[in-house]
């Protein structure tokens, strides 16, 4: 009879923190909902995978032999073999993108560079802390504020921290509406707050957002080599949207594939959430340095917008720059509330989709820059 | 400080100066790019 409870005499205390972690993570994307498409499932993962001798990893039974567990194949195949399910994931975000207020406005795409800061600033400080270079390279991507991207860096540098650094993420970017202000309140005055921008679009022709996703990814992929995957299948989400032609495809892939693959990525994820790797004073850590991540990420784009204030006489509200995260669109949103509040004929939005979707951009060749940079290094 | 650390660190600021220049660059092309590409494809 001892096979009834030898499960629950195995369960270690890091197993339960685990199942309280999981169930955290449950309720914050039921009853609040942070991106309850991620946070759910990884909140189930994490009790799964740290179940005594759970089935959902591979295990050796006796006279059996080695069985393959379901998460860690899922794991194997599409997270470690080639990161497949981030990257698949990232056509269904290019098709679900609109880069015309961009287009329109192209000045802020250097608001979607100011404003991935935060990633860097966050390597340096986890450098400090101790953790060597590939894994502050890894907690650092944080600051991309996008979660595919900070699956697959951290991946490639094999970090053991993925499943924290997702968890941080992914939490973070929900978390959006509440850091921002914060942080652009301690860079900005009230008069700072208020400067108008009115929004006046330069038409934008079909061919010029057909060619957009192609001429993206030959200049990035040619500066940063390594940001190749993550561009390009962006881009080629962004060109299946934009031709005209391939209705059917872009509908899928803005709907059944990205459903799919969230689906998917989330359990996956929760791989990386056995107690043995996550319950640590590192997670803990991992957590604060991406907290200041997306501090910094949004104090570098309002400095960035202030600093250009100095020489330009058409004022830019440096609110804007802080649209230049990865967020999309809740940053967006972010500051057309801000504008409003501090002034109700304020209307921020379009300048603040052009610099949040420029942040798209910016975080994906962010992401190639420090792996060329990192690997170069080592 | 450790010695290890201390690396890591400088190492750090180089990548943070070396990554920020770059995605600077990147953008700023694209910028350019896209400026001549909007106003010869009306």
């Amino acid at each position: 009879m001892e096979f009834l409870y030898s499960g629950i005499m195995s369960i270690t205390w890091q197993q339960v923190v685990m199942y309280l972690i999981g169930a955290l993570l449950i309720y914050l994307a039921i009853k609040k909902d942070f991106e309850p498409s991620l946070l759910l499932p990884m909140g189930f993962g994490a009790i799964l995978v740290n179940l005594p001798d759970s089935g959902v990893l591979n295990q050796t039974l006796a006279g059996v032999g080695e069985t393959t567990g379901i998460i860690q194949w899922l794991f194997e195949i599409g997270i470690e073999a080639s990161e497949a399910m981030p990257l698949l994931l990232f056509i269904g975000i290019g098709a679900m993108i609109d880069f015309g207020p961009l287009l329109s406005n192209p000045k802020m795409l250097l608001f979607g560079a100011a404003a991935q800061f935060g990633i860097f600033f966050a390597l340096t400080l986890a450098s400090l802390l101790g953790f060597d270079l590939k894994d502050a390279a890894s907690i650092g991507i944080i600051g991309a504020a996008d979660g595919p991207t900070s699956i697959l860096v951290s991946q490639i540098f094999q970090s053991k921290y993925i499943g924290a650094i997702a968890v941080a993420a992914y939490s973070y970017m929900a978390l959006v509406p509440i850091i921002q202000p914060f942080a652009i309140k301690l860079v900005t005055t009230k008069k700072e707050r208020r400067i108008k921008m009115p929004y006046n679009p330069a038409s934008v022709s079909k061919k010029a957002r057909i060619f957009f996703p192609i001429i993206v990814t030959a200049v990035a992929g040619l500066v940063a080599p390594n940001s190749v995957a993550l561009v390009g299948f962006l881009m080629f989400g962004n060109l299946i949207r934009e031709c005209g032609v391939l209705k059917s495809l872009s509908e899928t892939a803005q709907k059944e594939l990205a459903n799919l693959i969230t689906l998917l990525l989330g359990i996956t994820i929760s791989f990386s959430m056995k107690a043995e790797a996550f319950v640590s004073v590192e997670t803990l850590m991992i957590m604060g340095i991406g907290l200041l991540a997306f501090v910094f990420d949004t104090i570098g784009g309002v400095l960035f917008a202030k600093l250009l204030n100095l020489f330009f006489k058409k004022k830019i509200n440096p609110m804007v720059g802080a649209a230049g995260i990865s967020a999309f669109p809740m940053s967006a949103r972010v500051v057309q509330k801000m504008g409003l509040k501090e002034d109700p004929t304020n209307h921020l939005l379009m300048h603040a989709v052009g610099a949040n979707v420029a942040g798209q951009i910016g975080s994906v060749v962010a992401g190639g820059m420090i792996i060329g940079l990192v690997s170069s290094l080592l | 400080m450790p010695a290890e650390t201390l690396a890591n660190v400088l190492t750090s600021l180089s990548i943070m100066w070396k990554g920020m220049l770059g995605i600077f660059i990147v953008m700023a092309i694209l910028m350019v790019i896209i400026l001549i590409l909007t106003k010869t494809t009306k």
